[in-house]
């Protein structure tokens, strides 16, 4: 089998003396859309930045694609391809759409602190900001700072930097909230267009979303794992039933499987 | 964005006017004008300087005074101890103040927001006290006066030595204007902004912001200390006032009056402080108060600072033209343009 692109052996996470992840151990192969889901609390956030490194694991490993990234600071495992969403759009609001895109196509050119060339100077980056711009539908909003466009196109920008970067795997945390009803069957669309080759790791309230697009499901609760499985199994899975989902699907998306 | 293309047009041009307009002030003002006009080409120097923290990286600083003092005292201790050649002894205060960077750096850059406005006024309080103490070495509050002025060689006899001075001045801040207006519009600039936004965001785009925030420092930290330097020249003398943190306010003064994160900005708020103070104090002692007005008015009304106010006037003037006869209260005026641009692109989709 080849090398898991994500591998979690027994990570736990404890802040404050209150543990929020407690031995989690799951796999993901390479090319896999696996969604976590789990109530409010559940810490499906929290493993998302274990994972990502914006918090460090208290116990347990965490390799990406066979590389250990446990120690590394979040900025290092941008090299291995990991890069992550945010509940909030990670975009700079007083950015420009263009200036947002920039900043992740600079990441690591020139010297390798940036301190070389003039940004409007460098043609080549120019030209792909162009490229990113058009494909991700930007262009028209391209010029305009990022705090005056509506939340879609927020969620656009950050995406279009994550891709600019070219992720083997991306953490998207609870892209669809703050869509409106009408966007998300376009953006479960998106969501099936990304290539391939790429592995995703999903958090979603929406069951809508998670059933139409996950592979298999990893459920959280109170900081461990409940179950995994495929989309059937999990439907099925009484623990489950009780725990969340009848509940997630009657409140949320009623009638949606 | 059309206000912006015709501004950057423009640009070449302005910035070869101002060249022009200070390359011949010297024969055109008086000495006292002069020496004030030396006095502002330092003190932008050093506004600019606080600006890559305070402006670009979002980083504010209250203790630029340190590398402001640092600098100066190098260059005291230099030419009185040791005679050093005025363009060594500046060199080595760029690299004093670079070091006092590279030392404090990873102690105060733990910290954001007031901690680091905090950290940053204890790191001035204690160099402070190292001078005011260490009287053997740097005069205590006497300073080391008698720091003899440098003077361009081929300049000499041809024009006043305070026209001299001037030129020598120009030349350095020009140099250091030119090359931090370089650093800010390079990606390692872009960069900075993204700390001042969001430093997670950036950080999870692959940047070590950590390693940025620290060159940023040590960048400020070599160019404030290059200014401190300079004035140390300009003065003849170096005491504990330039190391101050009364100083590092006015510094911070500076910066926000004329526009933090801009790159004109702090040159203007160096006009203005300084013009309050040589202009102003002529007829009333009270010209500390008459900035405090100033810097609330700005504050208040220009809160992106005078650099913006041709903006802003462009913008009133297109509000009433469309007679629309408020500012709509959930935005500032200013993006009006761009909001269109948004409604605009949604109306379309």
């Amino acid at each position: 089998m080849a090398v898991p692109a994500l591998q979690l052996d027994h990570v736990s996470k404890v802040i404050g003396g209150l543990t929020i992840l407690e031995d989690i151990s799951l796999t993901v192969q390479p090319g896999e859309r696996r969604a976590i889901i789990g109530p409010n609390g559940a810490g499906k956030t929290t493993l998302l930045n274990v994972i990502a490194g914006f918090l460090p694991a208290t116990r347990g490993r965490v390799h990406v694609f066979g590389r250990e990234v446990t120690k590394l600071p979040a900025h290092r495992r941008v090299d291995v391809g990991l890069l992550k969403t945010n509940q909030q759009p990670a975009v700079f609001h007083e950015l420009t759409t263009r200036q947002n895109i920039l900043i992740a196509l600079l990441r690591g050119r020139h010297t390798p602190l940036g301190l070389g060339g003039l940004v409007e100077r460098d043609r080549e980056i120019q030209r792909r900001a162009e490229q990113v711009l058009e494909e991700w539908g930007l262009l028209d909003v391209s010029d305009i700072e990022v705090r005056h466009l509506p939340h879609g196109y927020q969620r656009r920008v950050e995406l279009a930097a994550r891709f600019a970067l070219r992720p083997r795997l991306l953490l998207l945390d609870e892209p669809a909230a703050g869509l409106a009803v009408d966007e998300i069957p376009a953006f479960i669309e998106r969501l099936k267009q990304l290539p391939r080759d790429m592995t995703v790791v999903l958090v979603e309230h929406s069951m809508r979303v998670v059933f139409s697009f996950a592979d298999r499901i990893t459920v959280l609760h109170h900081g461990a794992v409940l179950a995994d499985g495929t989309p059937d199994e999990i439907q099925q899975n009484e623990e489950v039933q009780a725990a969340y989902l009848a509940g997630a699907m009657r409140g949320r998306d009623a009638g949606i499987a | 964005m059309n206000a912006k293309s015709i501004t950057a047009q423009w640009r070449p041009a302005a910035i070869l006017g101002l060249l022009v307009l200070l390359l011949i002030a010297p024969f055109v003002l008086p000495t006292y004008p002069l020496s004030v006009l030396t006095e502002i080409l330092i003190f932008t120097l050093f506004a600019m300087s606080l600006n890559i923290l305070l402006g670009y990286a979002g980083l504010p600083s209250l203790g630029h005074s340190a590398f402001f003092g640092t600098g100066g005292y190098a260059v005291g201790l230099l030419a009185k101890y040791f005679g050093t050649p005025a363009p060594l002894a500046l060199l080595i205060a760029v690299g004093a103040g670079i070091a006092l960077a590279l030392i404090t750096g990873p102690f105060v850059l733990r910290t954001h927001g007031a901690y680091f406005l905090i950290l940053t006024l204890s790191l001035t309080q204690v160099l402070f006290g190292i001078v005011w103490l260490w009287r053997r070495v740097t005069g205590g509050d006497d300073g080391l006066p008698g720091i003899p002025t440098p003077k361009l060689p081929f300049l000499l006899g041809r024009v006043s030595d305070t026209a001299n001075f001037y030129y020598l001045t120009l030349i350095v801040v020009g140099i250091a204007i030119a090359t931090i207006a370089w650093v800010v519009r390079s990606p390692f600039g872009l960069a900075l902004v993204g700390i001042r936004e969001n430093e997670r965001y950036l950080e999870g785009l692959g940047y070590p912001t950590w390693t940025l925030k620290y060159v940023a420092y040590a960048l400020a930290g070599g160019y404030g200390a290059l200014a401190g330097g300079l004035f140390a020249y300009f003065k003849g003398f170096v005491g504990p006032g330039q190391i101050s943190w009364l100083l590092a306010g006015e510094g911070m003064v500076m910066v926000i009056l004329g526009g933090a994160g801009t790159f004109w900005g702090p040159a203007i708020g160096t006009i203005l402080v300084l013009l309050l103070r040589y202009e102003v104090s002529a007829f009333t002692q009270r010209w500390v108060m008459i900035l405090g007005i100033v810097f609330i008015l700005t504050v208040l009304l220009l809160p992106q600072g005078i650099v913006r106010l041709p903006n802003r006037i462009r913008e009133i003037r297109a509000q009433l033209r469309r007679e629309a006869p408020l500012p709509r209260p959930t935005a500032p005026a200013h993006h009006t343009p761009s909001e269109r641009a948004v409604e605009q692109v949604i109306e379309r989709s």
